[in-house]
């Protein structure tokens, strides 16, 4: 029984071999189909991935920082922020450290229009390596580490607002000046130093001032500015996040620490939605792929009748027959998978040197090893059950039938 | 005299084609014996069941009633395996359109069924030559069908219909498709297998210059054996 059945297989085999190779354009045509099935599962999701990685990039490196330190319990502060952010700075894996103190203002524009922001006040050398903050000065300019009574303000709340029509803004331009009503009382005129471009207003709509301003406004001994409400990290990749927060959490830092991923707040679920999506559009390439490969493999074993039946008459077993189209199905299986791995691979690669550049940054297409391996794997097992179906019904048929009416 | 061995015995073959609300009785209660060595024709009209008959005898089809005997075998009530089994082994058949698979060499479509079954490459190679040779194709061994004239893909599918030494060689109307000359060359193949090899062959065909290549006619009238003749007396070997 066992050899009978290797015979089965040999003969199966030879034939399919022969069927294949004997129309060489028939098989190109139907791996063409197969792998545009292949693009159709993978396209859309890797494009939705790569959207997700941007916004997420463009979230961690806007201010949101990789690893987020803050304080824990009922503390409202960290204390000994400067030594702990030297510290911190020290590690592997770390590109640069930079602590926030933030607290409350109300501005009031020469109209007489008030608008409450948050404030945050920060080492700006720092906190410009963390959340390229330089760069993103679209008016005026950056304020220095020593500079005094001068400030940041966030584009949105000012002339410059680009991004988002009816929130409230400002009238107010880089150069000017503007009334700052802080939360300890004072109130002070101020001079809108630089006005910076907030990508993702989710994040940044706070005023930024120096320590030196700070210090003289809240009127602080530098023992008393040694706090923070944040510590903001960003390492040298998503990858170091862990190897990172496991460096901190092991030299005992008093605070909670989390990684970008737990901070990202309601974008999260906006995310959830686009992973459905993605899903959804995977779904579709696999039944599309899925009824394309039955529909060109069904015409294919169609053609075929004729040769079925007289197989049959000549003495080959129906399980032979079925075993070579099934063999066939999975050869134009395994090779149309291929070529849709590859042009997916080709065009993953071509969007990784020469990205699409849009208004979040630059978009590519993620497409994860494992998620390759599936789409393959769904492809031969679509093919596969294709090959067995198309072939079952015509291999049942009475041979007469076949040979002389197909 | 050797006693004529039996190898086919058929006793009230029935046949018929029910379509929807009609029943076409094809074949109506045929009984006949085949002996070891003959060669039969089966000849009549058109439409008379001649290739209904031959369907019956080489197991591609079901019939309605009766029984048929092969090498003692009652093969009506044989399984699906056990028929593709049989055929395989003990039958071999020419169709009238040659039916050799297009995608195959003279010689792949030759050693096709010995290799189903399970036999070693070097042997199912050379008996597959050996044959081509028989048939006047030893020059076409490399050659597609497509490349091949009519009577030459016929003498392949003889060939092949020979390659596991069957007890039985089926043919219907094997040389319609062909010319006069190959034609006549087809029935002295035929004529020499079954002188020189003792091979037994069912032949159906409605020319009646092809009679005095057979040893026997069954004459099929309308479903039913008219006037069985013996043409030649058959030699006991
Ligand atoms: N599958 C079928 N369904 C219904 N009727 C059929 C079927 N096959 C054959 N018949 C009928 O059975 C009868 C005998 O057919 P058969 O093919 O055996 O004739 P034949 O003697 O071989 O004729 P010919 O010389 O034309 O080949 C015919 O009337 C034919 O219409
Ligand atoms: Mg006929």
């Amino acid at each position: 029984m066992d050899s009978s059945l290797l015979d089965s297989f040999r003969v199966a085999l030879f034939l399919s071999i022969k069927n294949i190779t004997y129309k060489k354009s028939l098989f190109f045509s139907i791996i063409i189909i197969i792998g545009l099935g292949f693009l159709s599962m993978s396209f859309a999701g890797g494009m939705i991935s790569g959207l997700v990685f941007m916004v997420e990039d463009e979230m961690i490196d806007n201010g949101l920082g990789n690893i987020i330190i803050e304080p824990k319990g009922n503390n409202e502060l960290i204390f000994g922020a400067n030594s702990l952010v030297n510290d911190i700075e020290k590690y592997p894996g770390v590109i640069a450290v930079s602590s926030r103190y933030e607290r409350g203002v109300t501005l009031i524009d020469k109209n007489g229009k008030k608008l409450s922001a948050p404030l945050m006040i920060s080492d700006i050398k720092k906190e410009s390596k963390v959340s390229d903050l330089e760069k993103r000065i679209v008016a005026g300019n950056m304020i220095s580490k020593g500079s005094r009574g001068s400030l940041l303000l966030p584009s949105e709340l000012s002339n410059e607002h680009t991004l988002v029509e009816s929130l409230p803004s400002l009238e107010i331009s880089s150069g000017e000046s503007i009334s700052v009503l802080f939360d300890n009382g004072v109130k002070k005129e101020m001079k809108v130093e630089g006005i910076y471009l907030t990508d993702l207003m989710l994040f940044d709509l706070s005023l930024i001032i120096n320590e030196k301003t700070a210090k003289k406004i809240f009127n602080l001994s530098d023992k008393e500015l040694d706090v923070a409400t944040k510590i903001i990290i960003k390492t040298t990749g998503r990858q170091q996040d862990d190897f990172v927060r496991k460096l901190i959490m092991e030299n005992s830092v008093d605070g909670k620490i989390s990684v970008w991923e737990e901070k990202t707040g309601s974008i999260s679920e906006f995310f959830a939605t686009l992973d459905l999506i993605s899903l959804m559009t995977t779904l579709i390439g696999v039944i599309i792929s899925f009824a394309t490969i039955f529909i060109v493999i069904f015409i294919n074993v169609s053609q075929k009748r004729s040769q079925i039946g007289i197989l049959q008459a000549i003495g080959i077993e129906k399980r032979t027959i079925l075993i070579s189209y099934m063999i066939q199905s999975i050869i134009y299986g395994f090779f149309g998978a291929f070529m849709g791995f590859l042009s997916t691979y080709l065009i993953q690669i071509y969007t990784e040197s020469s990205p699409v550049k849009t208004i979040l940054g630059d978009l590519t297409i993620i497409i994860s090893n494992e998620l390759y391996i599936a789409y393959f794997t769904i492809l031969l097992v679509a093919s596969l059950f294709a090959g067995y179906f198309a072939s079952r019904g015509i291999v049942k048929e009475r041979i007469l039938d076949a040979i002389f009416r197909g | 005299m050797v006693k004529k061995e039996e190898i086919i015995v058929v006793k009230d073959l029935v046949k018929n084609y029910k379509t929807e609300s009609v029943v076409t009785k094809v074949l109506k209660a045929i009984s006949f014996k085949i002996y070891k060595g003959e060669f039969v024709g089966i000849m009549g009209p058109s439409g008379s069941g001649k290739s209904t008959t031959l369907h019956q005898l080489a197991l591609l089809d079901q019939p309605t009633s009766g029984s048929v005997n092969i090498k003692g075998k009652e093969v009506t009530k044989l399984n699906e395996k056990e028929l593709a089994f049989f055929r395989l082994n003990h039958l071999g058949y020419v169709f009238q359109q040659y039916r050799i698979l297009p995608e195959l060499t003279s010689l792949e479509n030759v050693f096709i069924p010995r290799k189903a079954t399970g036999e070693n490459r070097k042997i199912y190679i050379n008996k597959a030559k050996e044959l081509l040779t028989r048939v006047g194709l030893s020059h076409r061994y490399n050659h597609k069908p497509s490349e091949l004239s009519g009577g030459e893909q016929q003498r392949v599918a003889i060939a092949r219909a020979l390659i596991n030494n069957p007890d039985i060689l089926f043919a219907d109307e094997p040389t319609a498709n062909l010319d006069t000359l190959s034609s006549e060359q087809i029935m002295q193949l035929f004529k020499e297998l079954n002188k020189k090899s003792n091979q037994t062959i069912v032949m159906v065909s409605h020319d009646p210059e092809q009679i005095k290549y057979f040893d026997r006619v069954i004459k099929l009238i309308d479903g039913k054996i008219k006037d069985e003749k013996s043409y030649n007396k058959i030699t006991s070997k």
